[in-house]
């Protein structure tokens, strides 16, 4: 044989840029194995739990599923129908956003602001005071003892004493009253969503490195605003950005509470949120197709404010 | 025929993990499913149009069939609005003294007992005054014979052991007696009776097996308020007794082991056993196991059997608040005794006027048997309780404990049906007898293993009689104190020894010895109230007289009385003030009672005092009583709720040894040792991870079986084994009917509600589902249609048919209210005729037949408007029969400050009522095209219910029940089923309230002949459950045949009477089926109002979008109510969301729309369907002639 042959049927020496960029994966995946054994397990469920349903709720949002009988490809008619002819909608949008602001950013700072106030207390006294701000959050349905309070039976509570001291004559229907219901469940949605942010603010203070703040001073802080901005807030970036994350999350999903509360639907689509509109096109009227539509849209709502606030974040300290 | 939107089963897979993704990642639908449908109840329901002008018009042209309908109407019509509330009966019992009373004037008059006895033949009855009592004018026999109710005379020997004649009497009407008495005293009644149920002459069924209740006359009045509640006892058996039943009494030597967990047989078993223990009715498994076994090695639990028999009962209190029966005092010479039917038939032989009987003390009884020696033998007699012979009720039936290893027998993870009682024994009145087989004469002790784990601080109650005798006092109340571990002890109890030297009373605590003799004996222990009775008595009649003061006081304050003005008691009530102040003592004397008997003070003598102390300030200070109103409410609240757990006396039983009283008796350990309790319950533990609990009771294992029907359920686990019990009998009238495959096996599965809709969307849903909503998933193709021509017309090749015939479906359709299939009822737009048949029948679609069916109708407190009558005359106050007569109501009650609930539901009941319908539309193809809210009958109905809201100030949000109870509310509508809550837990006001039919709306009708006549139309709205066959099914014959079977009369009247037998009363069964729900166990009264309420029902269309009708209409409302809106223009705003929102579903699902004329619908319907729709064409000829 000759020479040539012989070179031609030397394996070819297995380098980067002979291969396509899916051979060279590929191969990689077959070197370290193992690697990918170990995460095999949440990948593999979280492709079947999140990625997928995304990704088919997506698909779905194209179609007119009735959740019994086989979808039928409609294009773009839900969207359509969502933006142009969906008063409640946008309604809906609006109400999200309110809610959305209120127990996102605004919750946010009250809980940084609490948590930095008590961290200031000591051991004892703190441990008792976080359980106080953190229990609405971790006791499940307590909100509901609002109902309790401001029940529209003439033996609720705040209308039992409004009719004592004579303000009112007859019961109010508190959560079923337009007029009532956006102020009071703001309220609620506060008081029970002070709780993740504001424990794992109190973890952030905790661990920051007491030492930094004498380098600080040294370095020439003058107050304690600044030993805030430019040393605590950043040394915590990590839990502000999951509480900001979770935040958000929760505000956009805020929608059993409001159920529980006024009911569903709530008077007049007075309190109604994205996520109500979903559950009753998902849940009362069987069009998952219509419902997915919605779904994406909050989808990229979501998508869209965790950007924003993760840009934000990263400014802090600068 | 439909054309199939099926597709195949592969694909069905993929889109369900998709649709479960979604399902789980984006929302609690189900959840909000529930919110949505209580929140929107009141609308959701019904209507169908009968118009007397369209019927009359038919009769002008001679239709016979019309005429006679409108005939019928009229009667019907009629007699429903004749119905008048008496509140006569009311009077009485508000005037009524107590037994108390009754006794204590009997010993105030120095009246002592009778010496004589004489006995009055049922079957001598007082022709004449009962005759009188039916409205007859003299007795005349053919006439009497004719009534409904008259008594029937039974020739001698219809019961067995019984010479001579006796009488049966019915549930309703009356029978009295006239008799001598020959001299002057007190004599107790006995009665001889038998509790029939079925006719033996006639071969009528009369009776539907409940508690059997009379009301007690003397000489015309009811002598105290007690005899109105006269109740006698059944004689229930289990269903292995029948066939040479001998009880299972076991003998054992002193010192072996008589209850070992481990030795328990049952645990391992063969596949050959489990045959012949699930096939054999008879088969025991072992010496005293009489249970049947199912597939997984369970016992399961017998079936109860009535055993009607000669039974003697004393005429006593219902509630046993007197451990004596009642002795009533006559004087020499003539009197009658009438009995007058408030539940159940009975079967009466005599009446035995006697003295009552004298019964010894236990001191008494001791030396009478102190020549009598404990028997020299090593015999011990043992019976587990779970074998009984009889007991009083059905709800009495084995238990298995799982509190302890040592309860006999006991196994790890099967069921062991080991014990009996619990909280199912301890309403007054219910018994279990036992019989015991003993070797020797002698003195034993009686040692029963027991528990009274549930009123915590209290003791439960039993009496004891040997034999059918009571032995002496002390067993009248013998206590079996709480404890939450087992107990051994022989019975016993407190026995006066002697007298101290202050002339009181020495006791002693003794184990009663019983001398039995050789031979076969009963045992039987009956609930009492004991030595508790007579202070629960009084407190009870406290809590009585306390709500009236309440009610008397909130007539003046109102529910939020100004603590700062005086309101001027003292001369307003000064009764209620003076009532309040000796209320205070009593409850205090009551309170150091309860302590005595109990022994301690614990929480219930505490809320007494407490309340005493209330009264105190409240009585004593008139300035003091609108402040403490609130609390004086709360309490009295605390104190009902006490009294019903005070009543309840639970005891459960494992087993009762019979053992000689020798100085050192045999006397088993109660509990296990440590080790052996955490072997237990870790083997247990470990065992519930391979236990299959949802099949518990099937008898065979069905799962993945071909050939199976799969019939899915949702309720509760109870319901689901009797309905699993109750199916093997489905399954055998395959071979009776010779038809196997129609009636194949059942696989009952308990499923979690919200699995059916991933399930079928899999394509791996069951056959048959028993809940769910019908229209929803019909529309979608899910269901199947039973209104399909393709199904009845399908025919075997020997031309039978193959599956049901239209003829077998209409059949069905009779058992239930017309109304009841509008809900489940919709268009079918797939409806094809065929040939030039334009049937108009099956362009219906009916996606499965109803079950349960529910309806409201009119609670009201019967004393309270007795005494608003007495004050104000029955001119101004009486019950309402229309709206007119509930609105002049308002005013009399909110000068007394008492309120009427009714809900928003207001509005749809004034429009059935008037004929008006939910829905535009004037044919089926067009109905639920529109709302008829906007109609102007609707919007003046929507007014007349948002007036009575804002203008009359009735209130919106509130507990009916709760203020019912109390009585600031003393009329309400409620859904029908409250019956059962204000039973079992309002007890306080048994008999001072009932339910009657709807306030109606006045109306004109037209009868057969032209005329007119004025009625009241009545109708309310009706929901409905049902049961559906889905549409995957290849076995539509056996499914068909499951739901014809699951609806029938004899099915559901047993499922419901099963399900109050297991559950108890709280659970009675709203069924759907008419006469099924007739046969429950209602009073005459009761009965009467739920068959008038049954002829004016309506169902309220389920047509596509429907859910928003009702949303919009409460936002409507809404509007009014919060922001004083015009109601017409409020209900104005949402008539176009609504019709929008039925447009766009109508149009998904090939509806017509609002928008379409009928003939564009039906052209647009024949491109789809590929058929001339000559029958829409029909339909649309006939709307342009009406247009014209």
């Amino acid at each position: 044989m000759s020479e040539k042959t012989l070179a031609k049927n030397q394996p070819k020496p297995k380098l980067r840029k002979d291969m396509t960029m899916l051979q060279w994966t590929i191969r990689n995946m077959k070197v370290n194995w193992r690697g990918y054994a170990m995460v095999a397990p949440y990948y593999v469920i979280f492709l079947t739990f999140t990625i997928v349903p995304v990704i088919l709720s997506f698909v779905l949002s194209f179609t007119n599923f009735n959740m019994l009988e086989m979808p039928r490809f409609v294009g773009i008619d839900n969207y359509i129908r969502l933006i142009l002819d969906d008063d409640i909608f946008l309604l809906a949008i609006q109400n999200t956003l309110i809610f959305a602001t209120m127990t996102g950013p605004f919750s946010y700072l009250l809980s940084l602001l609490f948590a930095w106030f008590i961290n200031e207390l000591t051991p004892k006294f703190r441990s008792v005071v976080t359980l106080i701000f953190y229990a609405p959050s971790i006791s499940g349905q307590v909100y509901l003892i609002w109902q309790v309070l401001f029940s529209g039976d003439q033996y609720g509570y705040v209308n039992g004493i409004l009719m004592k001291m004579g303000l009112i004559n007859a019961p109010v229907l508190w959560f079923s009253d337009a007029n009532y219901i956006m102020p009071l469940v703001i309220v609620v949605a506060l008081w029970t969503s002070l709780g993740t942010s504001f424990l794992s603010f109190i973890a952030g203070f905790q661990v920051v490195d007491k030492s930094l703040y004498e380098a600080a001073a040294v370095d020439g802080i003058k107050n304690r605003w600044q030993e805030l901005w430019f040393v605590t807030l950043p040394m915590m970036r990590n839990q502000m950005m999951f509480a900001a994350v979770m935040s958000i999350t929760g505000a956009f999903g805020f929608g059993a509470i409001i159920t529980a509360l006024c009911g569903f639907p709530s008077p007049d689509y007075c309190a109604w949120t994205i996520m109500h509109h979903l559950e009753d096109y998902g849940g009362s009227r069987w069009e998952v197709g219509y419902a997915s539509a919605i779904a994406t849209v909050l989808f990229i709502i979501q998508i869209a404010a965790n950007t924003i606030i993760g840009k934000m974040l990263s400014k802090v300290g600068k | 025929m439909k054309t199939s939107k099926n597709f195949g089963r592969g694909k069905r897979i993929a889109v369900s993990i998709l649709a479960l993704s979604l399902i789980s990642q984006s929302f609690i639908g189900s959840a909000f499913a529930a919110e949505d449908s209580t929140n929107e109840n009141y609308f959701f329901e019904a209507n169908n149009v009968h118009s007397d002008e369209e019927l009359w018009e038919k009769a002008q042209n001679g239709d016979e069939e019309a005429k006679a309908k409108l005939a019928e109407m009229k009667a019907n019509r009629l007699e429903a609005s004749a119905t008048k509330h008496n509140l006569d009966a009311m009077n009485e019992i508000l005037t009524a003294t107590t037994y108390a009373d009754y006794r204590a004037d009997n010993e105030d008059r120095g009246r002592v007992k009778a010496t004589k006895t004489i006995t009055v033949n049922a079957a001598d009855f007082d022709k004449e005054a009962t005759a009188k009592h039916f409205g007859l004018e003299k007795y005349d026999e053919a006439a009497a014979e004719a009534l409904a109710y008259w008594p029937d005379v039974k020739a001698d020997g219809y019961v067995e052991g019984w010479d001579g004649e006796s009488l049966l009497t019915y549930d309703d009407g009356r029978v009295y007696w006239t008799f001598t008495i020959p001299e002057d005293g007190l004599y107790t009644i006995e009665a001889d009776y038998y509790p029939i149920v079925d006719d033996k002459d006639t071969g009528v069924t009369v009776g539907n097996k409940s508690s059997i209740e009379r009301i007690l006359l003397i000489d015309g009045r009811v002598p105290f308020d007690e005899a109105r509640y006269i109740t006698f006892t059944r004689n229930w058996i289990e269903d292995y007794t029948p066939a040479g039943y001998v009880q299972p009494t076991q003998f054992f030597k002193t010192g072996t082991s008589l209850t070992d967990a481990d030795n328990d047989p049952a645990i391992e078993f063969s596949e050959e056993d489990k045959n012949v223990q699930t096939g054999d009715t008879t088969h025991t498994r072992d010496a005293g196991r009489y249970f049947k076994y199912d597939y997984y090695g369970n016992e399961i639990r017998p079936q109860k059997v009535e055993a009607p028999k000669a039974m003697k009962q004393l005429f006593k209190d219902a509630n046993e608040f007197y451990d004596v029966p009642f002795e009533f005092y006559f004087t020499k010479g003539e009197h009658t005794i009438a009995l007058d039917s408030s539940r159940e038939p009975l079967l009466l032989k005599s009446f035995t006027f006697a003295p009552a009987a004298e019964v010894v003390s236990y001191t008494e009884y001791e030396k009478a048997n102190s020549s009598k020696k404990a028997p020299a033998t090593d015999k011990i007699v043992k019976i587990d309780a779970e074998f009984m012979t009889a007991t009083s009720e059905q709800v009495i039936y084995p238990l298995n404990d799982r509190t302890s290893p040592i309860t006999d027998p006991q196994h790890s993870s099967a069921i062991r049906l080991n014990s009996i009682g619990g909280e199912k024994w301890q309403l007054a009145g219910q018994w279990v007898e036992w019989d015991i087989e003993v070797p020797e004469d002698g003195l034993y002790y009686i040692i029963p293993r027991y528990m009274q784990n549930v009123n915590a601080g209290l003791f439960s109650t039993r009496k004891i009689y040997i034999d059918g005798i009571e032995p002496f006092t002390e067993a009248r109340s013998i206590r079996f104190e709480y404890s939450d571990e087992w107990t051994t002890r022989p019975l016993g109890g407190d026995v006066v020894v002697g007298k101290d030297e202050d002339g009181k009373d020495i006791v002693e605590r003794k184990d009663f010895k019983f001398y039995l003799t050789k031979g076969k004996h009963t045992i039987k222990m009956e609930v009492v109230l004991g030595d508790m009775g007579e202070v629960i008595l009084r407190i009870n009649e406290s809590l009585q007289r306390m709500n009236e003061y309440y009610r008397k006081i909130l007539m003046i304050t109102g529910t939020q009385p100004d603590a700062y003005l005086d309101y001027n008691f003292d001369n307003l009530i000064p009764d209620v003030l003076s009532g309040m102040r000796s209320e205070q003592k009593l409850l205090e004397n009551a309170s150091a009672d309860l302590e005595r008997l109990v022994g301690e003070k614990g929480d219930q003598s505490v809320t007494l005092d407490k309340i005493a102390y209330l009264l105190d300030i409240m009585g004593n200070d008139q300035d003091k009583v609108a402040a403490n109103l609130t609390n004086f409410k709360s309490y009295i609240g605390t104190l009902g709720t006490w009294l019903l757990t005070a009543r309840n006396q639970p005891l459960t039983l494992d087993y009762i040894l019979v053992v000689p009283a020798v100085e050192d008796y045999y006397c088993p350990k109660a509990n296990a040792g440590f080790f052996k309790n955490v072997k237990h319950e870790f083997s247990a533990f470990m065992n519930s991870f391979f236990t299959n609990y949802n099949s518990v009771g099937a008898t065979e294992e069905l799962n993945d079986k071909e050939g199976v029907l799969e019939v899915w359920i949702t309720t509760g686990r109870d319901q689901a084994q009797i309905v699993r019990q109750m199916v093997t009998e489905y399954t055998n009238q395959g071979a009776l009917k010779n038809d196997p495959e129609g009636y194949p096996a059942v696989n009952l599965k308990l499923i979690a509600g919200g699995t059916l809709l991933p399930a079928t969307l899999a394509g791996m849903g069951p056959d048959v589902s028993m809940d769910g909503d019908p229209v929803s998933y019909g529309v979608r193709n899910a269901v199947l249609n039973l209104n399909e021509r393709w199904i009845h017309e399908a025919k075997n090749e020997d031309g039978t048919p193959k599956y049901y015939t239209k003829a077998d479906l209409d059949q069905v359709k009779k058992r239930f209210a017309p109304a009841a299939f509008i809900p489940i009822e919709v268009y079918n737009p797939d409806y094809i005729p065929v040939g030039d048949d334009l049937d108009e029948y099956y362009s219906v679609s009916l996606y499965g037949l109803p079950d349960t069916q529910s309806f409201p109708m009119l609670f009201y407190r019967k004393d309270i408007f007795a005494e608003l009558q007495n004050e104000l005359g029955d001119k101004d106050v009486k019950v309402p029969e229309t709206w007119d007569d509930l609105y002049s109501l308002i005013r009399v009650f909110s000068d007394k400050n008492m309120e009427i609930g009714l809900n928003t539901g207001l509005m749809q009941y004034i429009m059935y009522q008037n004929d008006v319908p939910w829905y535009k539309g004037d044919n089926v193809a067009s109905e639920g095209m529109a709302t008829n809210l906007d109609s102007d009958e609707a919007l003046d109905a929507f007014k007349t219910m948002c007036d009575f809201f804002t203008q009359y100030q009735q209130p919106y949000t509130y507990d009916f029940a709760n203020r019912f109870r109390t009585g600031e509310m003393p009329l309400g509508i409620a859904d029908y089923s409250l019956y059962n809550q204000l039973t079992v837990f309002a007890p306080e006001i048994k008999g001072l309230w009932e339910f009657v039919q709807m306030p109606g709306t006045q109306r004109t009708g037209i009868d057969e002949n032209g005329e007119t006549y004025t009625y009241i139309d009545h109708t309310a709205p009706a929901g409905v459950g049902a049961v559906m066959v889905m549409k995957d099914t290849d076995k539509i014959k056996a499914s068909w045949n499951y739901i014809e079977w699951w609806t029938s009369e004899e099915i559901q009247g047993r499922f419901g009477n099963e399900q109050v037998a297991i559950i108890g009363t709280a659970a009675k069964y709203s069924t759907a089926n008419t006469n099924a729900m007739k046969s429950q166990s209602w009073s005459s009264d009761e009965k009467r109002s739920l068959e008038q309420q049954f002829k004016y029902l309506e169902g309220t269309p389920m047509t596509p979008g429907n859910y928003i009708v009702g949303r919009n209409q409460n936002f409507a409302f809404l509007s009014v109510y919060n922001s004083g809106t015009t109601p017409s223009d409020a209900m104005q705003t949402y008539i176009s969301d609504i019709n929008k929102e039925l447009s766009r579903k109508r149009d998904e699902y090939d509806f017509r729309i609002q928008e379409e004329t009928l003939t564009e619908y039906k052209e647009e319907q024949e491109k789809r369907l590929g058929v001339e729709l000559k029958y829409l064409g029909e339909l649309a000829a006939k709307e342009e002639a009406n247009k014209k």
